[in-house]
């Protein structure tokens, strides 16, 4: 066997295997020249894949807004809505609902949440059918207030339900003449 | 502070984009309050990385116009979650649409960069290449290099080596991305056999002082191929001494042992040669230089004479191959029956749709030892997203089948009940005349407006005092029949007293009782207004319950086929995904199923040789 042929033969799978691009993988993933065919295919696909999930999730929207309108139609609708702002006075664990001397939520926040909800993220604690007229709304908050000491506050809202859908929001945000954390229950139209 | 919102949106579209580690202080901007709740609430699943109920209720909202104050930012959102679910066509289109018009030149800059690294790593190198020449202005100074990186990558993937080599000459810092930056220059370089302009790139890598685990690999695998390309242009000597740079502990160890062994056998030392190549005699059988070994040896045996070793040693060869052959056999079966790729997502839950998710850890199988350069792969890799995500929208879409025939139910419950209250609500509308109440309130008003007008303060008179004038008249009457007279007279003086009394209390309320009567008027105004919409609005949900019945009869039963397709369609593509990520797995390997029949003819034809020679030079092998 010729040693210089053997040689080569032998070692062309390496280098070709070795010869691939690489880069940092924390950041950019080695991606390397692939071959023409599977790569043909792999786009194929990917554009039928692509297809897929465009459909449904368009499918998904629609389904989405079929489940609320006939689960909660506009004439009775009332969601009920968290939000906060800023939030140094304040780590929020819980939010506890009542709507006319009924509990309807009673919703634990994990610190994912608590962190979506700090960064902008309004979260819809409840869905819910109202008759139109007058109701009564109370929300207990329950979290941890400056210094780590346990806090629970209270708000309340009468507000008339008409003919659309209601919708409430429980703001959270720092009153920071008071260094306190301060609770108001707002109304949508 | 819509601004503000709208930078911030950018910003993590971008991250999304790129999964990217951007820099907090340029890239990450406050949150500011959002002033729309259908989009408060999309934000707070997007943040929690939801993407998947954050894209349904943002495309809800926008179908509803719910975002209309947020329009632009609400697509840009859309877009980039699109993008990190593998949509990158249609994100593409967003972000052509929008980023123009809406955002600054760095934001546009950067978004292009994202894009094109995604479309580079799914294959789409023309799209990759369009994005890139978009960037306008120098990327923000800690993408820099990203950015010349990519370039340089497309442009190998696309054949332009000589570009590329130009391109990542001009690198100049010496971070870790420029060792990659070199190592990726000097195989282009190789590749196009500028060998000497590969070997100082590749030397300066392989020569990198380091203890970071990442950069010591990349070191080995610098020195292996350089080392493999002075073998091939016949630079032994040169070779042994790059290839004695790759670590033995490291996972190159026993390609760059191969790769001494065959160093050393071009300078024709091959006492020498044995040593590194006996050496991976002591590695598993399943490492393909191992393999290559086994026939390594008794061909420097052969060389040095040692005829009956090297016979021996070619048998044991033949036998380990055949061992392999069979090896790779049952683990083609394997992977054509699609239990590898079972065994590849069996940790992984259906119903998450974790769209950030990549593959952590492989079975610990023989397939996994074959296939850990292919499985690392990003093309793989991406393979496995897409059949992962099928798998997940099969799940989603079997769930809104189940759903289906609950919302069936809804709407027949639905009906029910509105088919029970609808004659009550039609006595109570019946029973209602509001014209009737029209006319009287009109009647009214004209009386008030007459009262009003002659200031008729007796009209609004209570009843006592209505009572109270009454008997002053009946008073008054009967002193008329009584003569006159110092009797009468005081009886007289008393009743005009009392009248005038009476009379100028009338008066003095009588501005007061018009205005409550004017009020009364007014409320009942509103009243009748609201009782007309109310009655206007149940007439109209007469006629339009059983119409928006059958509309979502429609919407369900248009729905079902829908659902039903889709899920068939999803099950095709997924087959076919499976279908092309074992064919790739297979045609692996195949390939080393070719090189060991390749080396079991070249160990047959070796050993026939040998004992060919034994028989015409008379020796016993």
């Amino acid at each position: 066997m010729n040693s210089r042929n053997s040689a080569n033969h032998f070692l062309l799978a390496l280098v070709l295997m070795l010869g691939m691009p690489v880069t940092s993988p924390a950041q950019e993933q080695p991606a390397a020249v692939i071959d023409g065919s599977d790569n043909r295919e792999f786009r194929s696909l990917d554009d039928d894949i692509q297809d897929l999930k465009q459909e449904v999730l368009a499918l998904n929207r629609d389904l989405f807004i079929l489940e609320e309108e006939l689960l909660f139609p506009a004439n009775t609708q009332v969601a009920v809505f968290v939000s906060m702002d800023v939030g140094t006075f304040f780590s929020l664990d819980s939010v506890q609902i009542k709507l006319d001397d009924k509990e309807v939520s009673n919703y634990l926040y994990t610190e994912r949440e608590a962190k979506a909800l700090l960064n902008g993220g309004v979260h819809r604690i409840y869905l819910g059918n109202l008759r139109t007229g007058k109701h009564e709304l109370v929300a207990f908050f329950t979290g941890k207030g400056t210094h780590d000491r346990d806090y629970r506050r209270g708000a309340s809202l009468q507000f008339e339900k008409g003919v659309g859908a209601k919708f409430v929001e429980l703001k959270i945000s720092d009153r920071q003449s008071k260094l306190q954390p301060e609770f108001v229950i707002e109304e949508w139209e | 502070m819509k601004g503000r919102i709208h930078q911030l949106l950018i910003a993590f579209t971008l991250c999304l984009a790129g999964a990217a580690q951007l820099h907090a202080d340029e890239d990450s901007l406050e949150i500011g309050q959002v002033r729309n709740l259908p989009f408060g609430e999309v934000l707070f699943y997007f943040y929690q990385d939801d993407y998947f109920p954050a894209l349904t209720r943002l495309m809800a909202a926008q179908h509803r116009g719910e975002l209309d104050d947020h329009a632009d930012d609400a697509e840009l959102l859309r877009g980039g979650m699109m993008l990190s679910y593998g949509l990158h066509r249609d994100a593409g289109e967003i972000f052509n649409r929008l980023l123009d018009r809406k955002a600054p030149r760095p934001v546009k800059d950067r978004a292009w960069y994202f894009l094109a690294r995604i479309w580079f790593q799914r294959g789409y190198y023309e799209r990759a290449e369009t994005a890139l020449a978009r960037i306008l202005a120098p990327l923000p100074e800690h993408m820099q290099e990203r950015h010349m990186m990519l370039r340089a990558q497309v442009m190998m993937a696309r054949g332009d080596f000589n570009a590329a080599s130009r391109l990542l000459d001009d690198w100049r810092s010496d971070g870790d991305l420029a060792n990659f930056a070199r190592y990726n220059l000097g195989v282009a370089l190789v590749r196009q056999g500028r060998l000497s302009e590969a070997t100082s790139q590749l030397e300066r890598v392989g020569r990198i002082r380091t203890t970071d685990l990442e950069m010591l690999a990349l070191r080995d695998r610098a020195n292996l191929a350089l080392g493999f390309a002075l073998i091939q242009d016949q630079q032994g000597h040169a070779a042994r001494k790059v290839l004695g740079r790759v670590r033995l502990s490291g996972p190159f160890s026993s390609k760059a042992l191969l790769g001494a062994g065959w160093a050393d056998s071009l300078a024709e030392d091959y006492q020498r040669a044995l040593v590194p190549w006996g050496a991976l005699q002591d590695h598993h059988l399943l490492d393909s230089a191992v393999l290559e070994s086994l026939l390594a040896v008794p061909y420097a045996l052969g060389k040095l004479q040692a005829n009956r070793h090297a016979a021996d040693a070619y048998l044991s060869a033949i036998q380990a191959y055949a061992r392999e052959t069979d090896q790779l056999d049952q683990a083609i079966a394997r992977m054509r029956s699609g239990e590898y790729l079972s065994q590849l997502l069996q940790d992984d839950a259906v119903n998450d749709p974790g769209w950030s998710w990549r593959l952590k850890t492989i079975p610990d199988s023989n397939e996994s030892r074959y296939l850990y350069l292919l499985v690392a792969s990003h093309r793989f890799q991406e393979g496995l997203r897409n059949y992962r995500d099928l798998r997940f929208l099969q799940y989603n879409l079997g769930q809104w089948l189940q759903s289906l025939a609950a919302f069936d139910d809804m709407l027949d419950t639905r009906e029910l009940a509105y088919a029970q209250r609808e004659p009550a609500v039609v006595r109570a509308i019946d029973e209602v005349d509001l014209d009737s109440l029209a006319r009287r309130q009109l009647e009214f008003a004209a009386r008030i407006s007459e009262i009003d007008e002659n200031s008729d303060y007796l009209a609004l008179a209570s009843a006592a005092e209505q009572s109270q004038n009454h008997r002053l008249r009946l008073v008054e009457k009967k002193l008329a029949l009584l003569p006159y007279g110092s009797e009468t007279s005081d009886l007289r003086k008393k009743q005009r007293l009392l009248a005038g009394v009476l009379n100028w209390r009338l008066e003095a309320r009588f501005k007061e009782r018009l205005w409550r009567q004017k009020k009364t008027l007014n409320d009942l105004d509103i009243a009748m207004l609201d009782a007309r919409r109310r009655s206007a609005k149940v007439s109209r949900a007469r006629t339009e319950m059983p119409t928006r019945f059958v509309r979502y009869r429609q919407t369900i039963d248009g729905l079902r086929p829908r659902v039903r397709a889709m899920i068939e369609q999803a099950a095709i593509i997924a087959a076919t995904q499976q279908a092309f990520l074992q064919s790739l797995a297979i045609a692996e390997l195949e390939a080393q199923k070719q090189r060991l029949y390749t080396y079991r003819v070249q160990a047959r034809f070796a050993l026939a040789t040998i004992y060919d020679r034994a028989t015409t030079q008379g020796f016993s092998p």
